[in-house]
């Protein structure tokens, strides 16, 4: 026999097996839909189960998901935050621009004999006055130089040299902090060591008989927090002045000695 | 007066409640196609409680997947590959595949080409379990179900040689052992006849 008989005798028998086989349906055990009804009644069982597991699950990693997501929202506003906060990143978040680099003149002035104690009655004023802080700023670029007022009492017993060199972001800055009003209407004020006769108001009132009140005094301590430090200590004096029954109107004198 | 109760169900209808979970269209299922899929259990398990376990498996797979069913072909062509995969994994678990060497041109001489008519199909079914599972099942997938070489090597993870040569063994020894069963099982005088 070779091997094409062969592998037809093999054909033939596979058919033959297949046929023989085919429609046999034998007889199934009665119990056997039972074990695969309680087989099946086992699997809903834990279907039923796998659910709260499933929730679980879920709500741990909604838990996760939730608080990883609070942890990137509070670290962007934070940093958004500092960044916008920080007066040496070029962004002022509290008011506008003043204006650029203004060099002011150097002046020599006299020392006042007496120091008025800073009284915190003014605060509001500034505050409030934000159409002030405009004309502050408009009246601090185009303001002719004038003489220190007559309500402060100035005396010169020694020279002091000042020079007002303002930045914007100082100003803005400024304007935005808690305010250390002083009064100089009967008194003559000494703000932060530096005599208020002495200084040279750039942005002074018109007249001679306005009211002159020292709003607020602040160094440039917050830019040696930021890390910059200037080597000559910068002061910037705000000043509200009376017209009247008018609102108060704000000056801003950036000094530097 | 109590209102008519539907016992007749047409396929889609069953597949449709199963797909629900209801268990009376589950059980339904189970009485349509139990005794042909029995059948295939038989041919693939080397003993009787072997068979009713994988029925069990196949159907609960069957109630499990049937929502995976998407009328491309027959109902009953999808559950036999159902229960033809189920078994494959039997094999997987019990055979133990020894590369032989290429037997294909292989046949038992003594073997009457008609004795498979004569056999009834449960004697036929014992000869064919009593082979090994691993013979059992690529005579099986190859011979009855009809698949090639390739398919039974890539389901089997075997090569193709060794599904042929398989084949040949199973074939050999499914021929001899009939041929020595017949005068046993009370065939011997049909057997005589043929010859």
């Amino acid at each position: 026999m070779n091997d094409k008989q062969i592998e037809e005798r093999n054909e033939f028998f596979d058919s033959a097996v297949r046929e023989q086989l085919t429609g046999f349906e034998p007889q199934v055990p009665h119990a056997l839909w039972n074990r695969i009804s309680s087989e099946l009644d086992k699997g809903e069982a834990s279907d039923e189960a796998t659910p709260i597991a499933e929730h679980h699950e879920r709500t741990l990693f909604g838990k996760w998901k939730f608080a990883i997501a609070a942890a990137v929202l509070l670290t962007l506003t934070v940093g958004t935050l500092l960044y916008t906060l920080n007066p040496n990143n070029g962004i002022n978040s509290t008011s506008t621009p003043i204006a650029n680099k203004v060099n002011a003149k150097t002046t020599t002035v006299g020392q006042p004999a007496v120091t008025a104690p800073v009284q915190a009655t003014e605060t509001k004023m500034v505050a409030q006055t934000t159409p002030a802080v405009k004309a502050v700023r408009k009246a601090y670029i185009s303001a002719p130089k004038v003489e220190t007022p007559a309500t402060i009492t100035a005396n010169t017993t020694e020279p002091a040299t000042i020079e007002t060199t303002p930045s914007k972001d100082q100003v803005a800055q400024d304007v935005a902090l808690e305010f250390a009003p002083v009064t100089t209407q009967n008194n003559p004020v000494e703000v932060g060591n530096i005599p208020l006769a002495s200084l040279n108001f750039l942005s002074t009132p018109s007249s001679l008989n306005d009211e002159i009140t020292v709003i607020k005094s602040a160094d440039n301590d917050k830019k040696k927090k930021h890390g910059k430090r200037d080597e000559q200590s910068t002061k910037v004096i705000v000043i509200g002045k009376k017209f009247d029954s008018k609102p108060n109107i704000v000056y801003q004198v950036p000094v530097r000695f | 007066m109590q209102a008519a109760v539907k016992t007749t169900y047409t396929e889609q209808e069953i597949i449709a409640g199963c797909i629900g979970g209801e268990r009376k269209f589950q059980e339904l299922l189970y009485h349509t196609y139990s005794s042909k899929m029995f059948s295939v259990c038989l041919r693939y398990a080397n003993e009787y409680a072997g068979a009713e376990d994988l029925l069990q498996d196949g159907f609960v797979k069957v109630f499990n997947n049937i929502q995976k069913f998407r009328s491309e072909g027959s109902f009953e062509g999808w559950i036999r590959r159902i229960f033809v995969n189920n078994s494959i994994e039997y094999f997987r678990k019990k055979a133990n595949m020894y590369v032989v060497q290429e037997t294909e041109a292989l046949t038992y001489e003594y073997y009457d080409d008609n004795a498979v008519q004569k056999l009834m199909k449960e004697d036929l079914m014992k000869i064919i379990q009593s082979l090994s599972v691993g013979y059992r099942t690529i005579f099986n997938l190859y011979a009855i179900e009809g698949y090639s070489h390739k398919e039974i090597a890539e389901m089997l993870n075997i090569t193709e040689g060794t599904s042929k040569s398989q084949l040949a063994r199973a074939r050999y020894l499914l021929q001899k052992k009939i041929a020595e069963a017949m005068p046993n099982m009370g065939y011997n005088k049909v057997s005589e006849e043929a010859k």
